[in-house]
């Protein structure tokens, strides 16, 4: 009765590699124990650093098995065998003593080897002793579970007919007697393994962990041949290099040596020159309102630094021009509430802002404005030119316009019931509830966010619209897409591409503000530009309150003239610049200069998550400046992050670690190494440097090293060309290292070697410094310091920069180390959630918003789209407190419809206004919302980012 | 423990004992000054190593944890993992990147060395990798994610962890995340 039960027996599969002895093992075992074991040869590639493990039984999904003896202990209890401790102990002598011995006596200089000798002869000596009196490892007649492991693992060496086996007669007389039995001579036919330094070798490609340990095994016994040693540290480390290398190392050194391509100060501007490539260089301009966070700061304008910086070290004409974008609504809006002037307020924040960037060490070359004249002048120039070769056209929209306020409400001032949801607050843009996209004069019983007024009502307005398909067809835009964007960075080439493949359409440049560059027709002249439209051209403004000559750079037709433009941004600006502003400037028809390497950064996340203005989390230009913990280290770390092919995250304990790790412990250490041996050894003076082949090998590691640098910097892979700067740094380490010079200086016969040794070293110390000086410019001018030089020398090989006898300065450690404990507390001072802040907070004692430069919830975010940064002053979510705010602001509120409705005083109305605004403000700090006031998730509004 | 060198076998093996609950089982071992994992023998009998002197002690004692495997395969996963650890991660300058990447690709679809179940040899491994797993960056530990994943997990247990540090482990990638699904 009842169903039979199915035993399923799975076949049990040996995988290896075709002539591996190893395998031996195991099939010799199954037949010995009647368990079925196939075998399966397979071919593995060559090439990899990673081998696969060979011979394997692969039993199921997690059970894979490449330990051979414990494949014995499988087959041994898949056939319901026993393990006694005798055959443990043999297969521990056979894994920890027989096996190794055997492996490293076979491979390549094995035999050579004394130790390995010896220690072989011991093994096998023991293992002889064991053979009982019918010839057998065994306690029977035949041979059994012992004799297969031991046999297995000797029998490359004894089947090779080796000299040493002739030591060891009864054990070869035992290897020849056991390889005639059944299950022995099956797996001889079964498997063909080879024998010898040949089988060896199957062994090795399968198993280098094997040759590892064997070698580290003999390091301990302090008898391996230098040859061993350095193919092992050369395998590890992987810079070998060729001899062409070396040559051409040595002819380097001993040229000539060029001098600082660095330009002085210049009296005059920088403007192009013939006969050489000039390069200009703009950072997305930050938006004025915000305090720069650090993505905002690596996105942008760190990454220009840097590329600018090593443009100057290089010699090159470069112009580096950035500023901040000042138009737009939530200036407006933020001046309304401090009761400020919108140029006020611009001039407040401009220069917290360059505080920030000077702090930083950004060498701008110009930092300046978009509220300028000549702003208005040439955008209000490039409109009219687009006018008049008729690529704007007047087109109507349906807008939402606000009778009490008197004007048309883009998204961001609109509020209403969602169409599809019904949910009460839905924006203007998108609904929260449901995350449906709405447009604002979809949504059902819309009110005024800055009145507050249900009289809202739809009507036309007209706008301008820039035609960007008759822009694409006529200046064929595509064309020009296709081949400049070769030079971009992939992310950037493909968003700019996926934009054009959805067919570009009409662009409206045109916005209901009064705080923008004017429009210059009549009939549009209470509009002014729109953001994106207005905003590029700020570059070419900026550049003219630069210089009088700013036309050289922007609109230059001269054929003599190259100019290489690179815009950095990170990757939400990129559809502006990559065909908005390009359009905009080819419909002029003017020679513009367009923009060849667009260079843009993915985003940056903050610890575990994303910067978020509910929880109040990020870190901005204002915090950094308080940490305590110097500018260069912050270069360092956000470029060592920056989010290249994709998103990164800032983390205090990697910055911790890397900054111990790195900084510290690889290039502060060796530079003060370097040149703390300089100041004791040699009187801080440079020595005489007589050069080995070995030292010429190490130069070139090092030129290797900079080559791959300067490729990388190219191509603005920041990131990683920082880490060769860090591979140069532990060269030199190693080279110290291996060398020895604190040992060599004891000995009067060793002080020409030390000499040689502490001159290179002092070399690479030279070229580190000029390495480091786009990346960490105090740094650099520190080790110029210590070094007592004034200049960076650009050169692609390592070179006797100092010359002999050069005196070098006070040496000094050039970091310090960051503890933990730091670490944690900056990290519970700007991340948290509100119940930690609300603890501070109860703390400390209240003070009305801390600066106004700190409290940025009016402010919108620009890395991440959506969220606005939350001042780290604190937040306290007290219920009663937003209780009493709300019924106050609904009474305000009130107030102010009233006071519109009697048409009172206008000064009246907007002083009440304004009460309500700030009252709506605090709400919004409290209850750690965005004020409605300045609502950042409008999607449109957020075109504000920079 | 220092940063360099062989940790002291004599410590780690009367510590994993202890965890394994086999304190009254101490003195059945031949733990005087020196002994390694290789060479230590118990008092009584022939039997030699660590490996196989920690799984003996196990099954006698009849803990009933199955924490020397609970099937043959199991069990087999144990004997390697345990003799690996001898072989390549008590000397703590051969616990290098090749041996760490290995061991990150046998953990891809396994949870414990052993497959979903605590063995003996996760705790062994801990302890002889802690050292190594402390001097790590961030950047290194995202270059094993499964080994990190793993030792993320093991070090939960603060009877085994002891007066050892947590080490941090990054919750979000920070850098590269390509080799996540090797």
């Amino acid at each position: 009765m009842g169903k039979p039960k199915v035993v399923i027996n799975r076949v049990l599969k040996l995988s290896n590699n075709v002539g591996n002895p190893a395998a031996l093992k195991p099939i010799v075992v199954s037949k010995l124990a009647s368990v079925e074991l196939q075998l399966e040869n397979v071919t593995i590639p060559l090439e990899g650093k990673q081998r696969p493990r060979l011979p394997i039984l692969v039993v199921d999904e997690v059970t894979r098995l490449f330990d051979t003896n414990a494949i014995v202990t499988y087959i041994l209890e898949t056939g319901k065998l026993q393990l006694d401790p005798k055959l443990l102990n043999l297969m521990n002598f056979d894994a920890h003593r027989l096996s190794p011995a055997i492996l490293a006596y076979l491979s390549e200089k094995g035999d050579a080897d004394f130790g390995v000798t010896k220690e072989l002869t011991s093994a096998l000596s023991e293992i002889e002793k064991k053979i009982n009196p019918y010839g057998f490892l065994s306690e029977e007649r035949v041979p059994k579970y012992e004799d297969a492991i031991i046999w297995s693992t000797v029998y490359p060496l004894l089947a090779s007919n080796d000299k040493l086996g002739s030591k060891f007669p009864k054990l070869m007389e035992w290897f020849t007697n056991t390889c005639r039995y059944t299950a022995f001579a099956e797996a001889l036919a079964t498997v063909k393994p080879l024998s010898g330094k040949e089988g060896a070798k199957t062994i090795f490609v399968c198993n280098p962990a094997a040759v590892i340990s064997t070698f580290c095994e003999r390091f301990a016994r302090a008898e391996v041949s230098s040859t061993v040693k350095t193919e092992i540290m050369e395998e590890q480390s992987g810079t070998v290099v060729s001899t062409e290398e070396v040559a051409a190392a040595r002819q380097a050194w001993k040229g000539l040596i060029p001098h600082s391509a660095v330009k002085g100060k210049r009296s005059g501007q920088i403007l192009p020159l013939t006969g050489q490539k000039n390069y200009l260089v703009t950072s997305a301009l930050p938006y004025v309102n915000n305090v720069p966070h650090l993505g905002n700061i690596i996105g942008c304008v760190l990454s220009a630094d840097v590329f600018a910086r090593y443009c100057r070290v290089r010699g090159r004409n470069i112009l580096y021009v950035c500023g901040t974008d000042e138009y737009g609504t939530a200036t407006e809006t933020k001046a309304l509430e401090e009761g400020l002037t919108p140029q006020q307020i611009c001039d407040k924040y401009h220069a917290l802002h360059s505080e920030i960037y000077k702090w930083f060490d950004i060498g701008f070359d110009y930092f300046g404005r978009t509220t300028t004249k000549e702003q208005t002048q040439i955008g209000q120039e490039i409109f009219m030119r687009l006018h008049q070769n008729e690529y704007l056209k007047e087109m109507t929209v349906l807008q939402l316009f606000c009778e009490p306020c008197k004007r048309f409400l883009s998204d961001r001032f609109v509020e209403g019931t969602c169409p599809s949801c019904g949910y009460e607050d839905a924006r203007g843009d998108q609904c929260d509830k449901c995350s449906r996209l709405t447009n604002s004069t979809d949504l059902k019983n819309p009110r005024c966010k800055v009145c507050g007024s249900g009289q809202v009502i739809t009507k036309n307005s007209e706008q301008v619209f820039l035609d960007l398909p008759a822009l694409e067809q006529k200046e064929r835009l595509a064309e020009w897409l296709e081949k400049a964007s070769e030079q971009w960075t992939p992310n950037a080439r493909h968003i700019a591409k996926s934009w054009m493949k959805e067919g570009l359409k009409e662009r409206c440049i045109t916005r209901d503000l009064k705080w923008g560059t004017p429009v210059p027709l009549e009939k549009f002249k209470d509009k002014v530009f729109y953001v994106w439209f207005d905003a590029p051209i700020g570059y070419i403004s900026m550049t003219a309150n630069y210089t009088s000559n700013w036309k050289q750079w922007w609109i230059n037709s001269s054929k003599d003239v190259e100019i290489e433009y690179y815009q950095f941004m990170a990757k939400d600006n990129v559809p502006f610049h990559s065909i908005l502003f390009p359009a905009s400037l080819k419909g002029t028809k003017e020679p513009w200069t367009l923009v060849r390497h667009l260079i843009a950064t993915e985003y940056l996340n903050y610890e575990d998550g994303k910067f978020s203005k509910s929880r109040g989390v990020g870190v901005f230009g204002t915090d950094v400046m308080e940490t305590g913990i110097p500018a260069d280290i912050w270069r360092f770390y956000l470029i060592y992050v920056r989010p290249e092919s994709q998103d990164s995250a800032f983390s205090w304990d990697d910055f911790m670690t890397k900054n111990n790790s790195e900084l510290l412990n690889n290039l502060g250490n060796f530079v003060n190494r370097s040149l703390t041996f300089l100041e004791k050894f040699f009187h801080s003076e440079v020595p005489t440097i007589v050069m080995s082949e070995d030292d010429y090998r190490v130069v070139a590691e090092v030129n290797r090293e900079i080559v791959e640098h300067v490729n990388l910097l190219e191509l603005c892979k920041l990131r990683d060309a920082l880490r060769q700067i860090l591979a140069i740094s532990k060269i030199g380490n190693v080279y110290f290292q291996s060398q020895k010079p604190w040992t060599l200086t004891k000995n009067a016969a060793d002080r020409q070697r030390c000499g040689t040794v502490c001159g290179v070293g002092a070399q690479i110390v030279f070229l580190l410094m000029t390495l480091l000086d786009p990346f960490m410019p105090g740094v650099a001018r520190a080790i110029r310091e210590q070094l007592n030089v004034s200049k960076p020398i650009f050169s692609l090989t390592l070179l006797p920069f100092l010359p002999p006898g050069h005196k070098i300065g006070k040496v000094s450690p050039l970091f310090q180390k960051l503890d933990s404990d730091l670490m944690e507390k900056l990290r519970k001072k700007y991340a948290g959630n509100q119940a930690e802040r609300k603890e501070k907070e109860a703390k400390k004692p209240k003070s009305p918003s801390k600066s106004s430069a700190s409290v940025s919830v009016a402010s919108v975010d620009t890395v991440n789209s959506n969220d606005a940064p939350n001042s780290t002053g604190g937040v306290a979510a007290d219920p009663a407190e937003v209780a009493k705010l709300e019924a106050d602001i609904a009474k305000q509120g009130t107030l102010v419809r009233d006071l519109k409705a009697k048409k009172a005083d206008k000064a009246e109305i907007d002083k009440e206004v304004q009460a309500l605004l700030k009252l709506k403000f605090q709400l919004g700090l409290l209850s750690g919302n965005e004020t409605p006031i300045t609502d950042s998730k409008s999607k449109k509004r957020s075109s504000k980012k920079k | 423990m220092g940063a360099t060198g062989k940790l002291d076998d004599v410590e780690i093996m009367k510590r994993l004992l202890k965890y394994f609950g086999l304190t009254d089982s101490l003195n059945l071992v031949n733990l005087s000054k020196g002994t390694t994992m290789k060479d230590v023998r118990l008092k009584a009998g022939d039997l030699q190593g660590f490996n196989y002197i920690l799984i003996e002690l196990v099954n006698t004692k009849g803990l009933g944890l199955n924490l020397s495997g609970r099937s043959a395969e199991q069990r087999a996963l144990v004997h390697q993992w345990l003799q690996y650890n001898i072989l390549h991660l008590t000397d703590k300058t051969s616990i290098t990147e090749y041996v760490l990447k290995e061991m990150d690709s046998y953990l891809v679809p396994c949870t414990f060395f052993a497959g979903h179940n605590l063995t003996l040899a996760d705790p062994v491994i801990y302890l002889s990798l802690y050292p190594v797993f402390m001097d790590m960056s961030f950047q290194e530990k995202e270059k094993y994610p499964n080994l990190s994943r793993w030792f993320r997990l093991i070090q939960e247990d603060s009877e085994l962890r002891g007066k050892n540090k947590k080490v941090p482990f990054a919750s979000v990638p920070l850098y590269n995340t390509t080799n996540l699904f090797h």
